[in-house]
């Protein structure tokens, strides 16, 4: 009888895990004839999820937008599928994911990682196979050097255009000794490197460089090693919830100077985050990001302002990664119609001369640059009475 | 020096947290033998249903309350559900199944709650300062937290009957049934009691490291390590533990690279799991971590 009831259990799991095989292969397989499948590789749990909720959601809104008036290829037109999938913020993950969907979903294109040690990790599986990627990561590693990049684009403008603003904004107040925090792999990298080089051309003094992993809570330790240093400025470069992390640490510690952050710490949830710690910092970002202030002039700004109320009028609070993801999926679609076909070395050569106005700001792809957007496209924000708006306003 | 200070005093403040979950492993493994490793997932849990009951607007003291009584629900599920049934299976079964367990607990927050951090707002808002010295007012509620379990574990252990039939247990579980002391009621105790310690800490906790449902298992691995350096079946040695991995690990971040943090913490473990066993090999039979 034991043994019986034990046959039926497992009878029971079996059937159980056929119907959940059943069910992902129905997943990947729903794309039909007159659909493009494109897929996504993003940081849905992981500790970059807060960057991957807000991809998804404006992925979403964008294929909603997209799917309503179709996509021209030819005397065609076709809908988009998107096929989303979770890297959980794992480089390894990312491979996986990214290998599957050319593999099973044959997808045109690929959005994503949504960040650079997600993207980092399969530059070379998609260039080797020939399939366009448009990576929200901001990393300039992942674009160059370019004849080992024909494939990969990215939304997030390079960081040395970032380090630029910044710098400008330094011999603004006459800042000179600046000190480094960085999150501890490829993103945060970027940002070690750019700095080093520009202390090496003399541009800035740098005082001391710190790093953080991104399971770390608490960097009480790293800031004080920091302003032992006597740094006017403290960089920030992180994304939340280190970002976050980061701005109550140093508020905490009394640091007297000011703090700078790269475009990835983000927005509602930095603010939400660290609350009134945060009042007063500084943050190099895409203008986009202090939405209500958008004039909505220029055609330019015109789209800003629509993504913008869109987003904000369907999920609430505006999210500074949203725009990145958004215009990724809009290049390809861009691209696809420049190409007249789904091909994908043809998406890539007509992506690659493609010059667009996005929602994050204007870009200018060419067969040297395959990097994110130019820098008019950038601001520096100041946290005022809880919100971001541009600095000098 | 003042930096010094400053490392030592964050150290004491992580510390305390480690203190707290090691505390309650300890626990749990001197009365069933058991090591939870479940027990950082309780924090997770305590801290996530408060900082979300604070989020949506609910007052901080039924929302502790809420959160603090869902949480040793679930320490009271784990039991009767995972650990009773398979109760006369080998030691290093069940541990395996607490495992199994915090990773089926990491899971369904997930999906219920999803994956973003909430923030609540600390209890005590501010920074108190002395000398070179800061540290978030915050903290101190950890600290309080922390003492008050210590406290409230020592006088129900030394103090209560029921506490004093709970260590029959822990030292000869035959003679305790044979003195009509059930250990499978005493299993269920402890493991409700960890579950509520362990929430305690979470509600002070959450307004400081914006909970989500992937801390736990960090936390959980420290108060292991916690647990270890105090000799493991010793709740005031984990808590002892508890505080030293704290110090050292904000000491080494301060003057080692900071990368070397977790190494540090981690290294402590495997060199005391290698060289002074005693206490984890002694009472476990072949279990390796």
């Amino acid at each position: 009888m034991a043994r019986r009831s034990r046959h039926a259990v497992a009878a029971v799991l079996a059937a159980s895990l056929m119907t959940t095989a059943c069910a992902a292969a129905e997943e990947g397989a729903s794309t039909s004839e007159d659909e493009i499948p494109i897929g996504v590789s993003i940081e849905l749990s992981g500790p970059a999820q807060v960057q991957g909720e807000a991809y998804q959601n404006a992925l979403r809104l964008e294929a909603e937008r997209i799917n309503a008036e179709g996509v021209k290829v030819g005397d065609k037109t076709y809908k988009i599928n998107l096929i989303i999938r979770d890297n959980k913020s794992d480089p390894t993950e990312s491979l996986q994911v990214v290998k599957s969907m050319i593999d099973n979903d044959k997808v045109a294109a690929i959005v994503g990682g949504g960040s650079s040690p997600t993207t980092m990790s399969v530059v070379d599986t998609v260039e080797s196979r020939g399939v366009p990627l448009v990576s929200m990561g901001s990393s300039n590693a992942i674009v160059s050097p370019i004849d080992k990049r024909q494939f990969v684009f990215k939304t997030p403008a390079n960081t040395g255009l970032i380090v630029d603003t910044m710098i400008e904004e330094f011999q603004r107040q006459n800042i000179k000794k600046v000190a480094l925090l960085s999150v501890d792999n490829a993103y945060g990298q970027a940002g070690v490197g750019a700095f080093d080089a520009a202390a090496k051309a003399g541009r800035l003094e740098l005082v001391a460089k710190e790093k953080f992993t991104d399971k770390d809570k608490d960097f009480t330790v790293q800031v004080t090693k920091l302003i032992a240093a006597k740094p006017d400025a403290i960089v920030v470069w992180a994304i939340p919830p280190g970002s976050t992390i980061a701005a109550k640490n140093i508020k905490t510690s009394g640091f007297a100077g000011k703090v700078f952050f790269d475009a990835g710490a983000g927005a509602e949830l930095f603010i939400k985050g660290a609350g009134a710690e945060s009042e007063g910092m500084f943050m190099v970002h895409p203008k986009i990001l202090a939405g209500a202030q958008i004039p909505g002039y220029t055609p330019a700004e015109k789209v800003q302002r629509e993504f913008f109320d869109e987003y904000t009028a369907k999920y609430g609070n505006f999210s500074g990664f949203a725009p990145y993801a958004a215009d990724a999926l809009r290049l390809i679609v861009a691209a696809i119609e420049k190409a007249g076909s789904t091909d994908r070395k043809a998406i890539r050569d007509a992506m690659e001369t493609l010059a667009y106005d996005g929602v994050t700001g204007r870009y200018e792809f060419s067969t040297e640059n395959h990097g994110g957007v130019i820098k008019d496209s950038l601001a520096l924000l100041v946290v005022r009475d809880g919100v971001w708006v541009p600095a000098g306003s | 020096m003042a930096e010094f200070f400053q490392f030592v005093v964050t150290g004491l403040a992580t510390g305390a947290m480690y203190a707290l979950v090691g505390l309650g492993i300890a626990l749990v493994f001197q009365v069933t033998g058991v090591i939870n490793f479940a027990q950082g997932h309780f924090v997770m849990l305590g801290a996530l249903t408060f900082a979300i009951l604070a989020e949506s607007g609910v007052a901080p003291l039924p929302a502790a309350a809420l959160a603090l009584a869902g949480t040793t629900m679930v320490g009271f599920l784990l039991d009767r559900l995972v650990i009773a049934p398979a109760r006369n299976q080998p030691t290093d079964r069940l541990i395996i199944l607490t495992i199994g367990a915090s990773i089926v607990i990491e899971g369904v927050t997930l999906v219920a709650f999803g994956t973003q951090p909430r923030a609540a707002e600390p209890f005590s808002p501010g920074v108190l300062r002395i000398g070179g010295v800061s540290l978030e007012r915050q903290y101190l509620w950890v600290a309080g937290a922390a003492a008050v379990a210590v406290a409230a574990v020592w006088f129900f252990l030394t103090r209560t009957t029921l506490g004093k039939a709970m260590r029959g247990v822990a030292m000869d579980r035959e003679a305790a049934r044979l003195m009509g002391i059930s250990p499978s009621r005493m299993s269920l105790l402890v493991f409700t009691l960890a579950a509520a310690l362990a929430a305690l800490g979470g509600v002070a906790l959450a307004p400081i490291q914006h909970p989500d449902p992937g801390i736990g298992i960090a936390l959980g691995l420290k108060g292991f390590t916690a647990a270890v350096i105090g000799g493991l079946d010793s709740p005031a040695g984990a808590v002892v533990g508890g505080l030293l991995l704290g110090v050292a690990e904000a000491v080494a971040a301060g003057y080692l690279p900071s990368g070397y943090k977790d190494a540090v913490a981690y290294g402590v473990l495997i060199l005391l799991l290698v060289a002074r066993p005693t206490g984890l090999l002694r009472t476990v039979r072949a279990v390796r971590v």
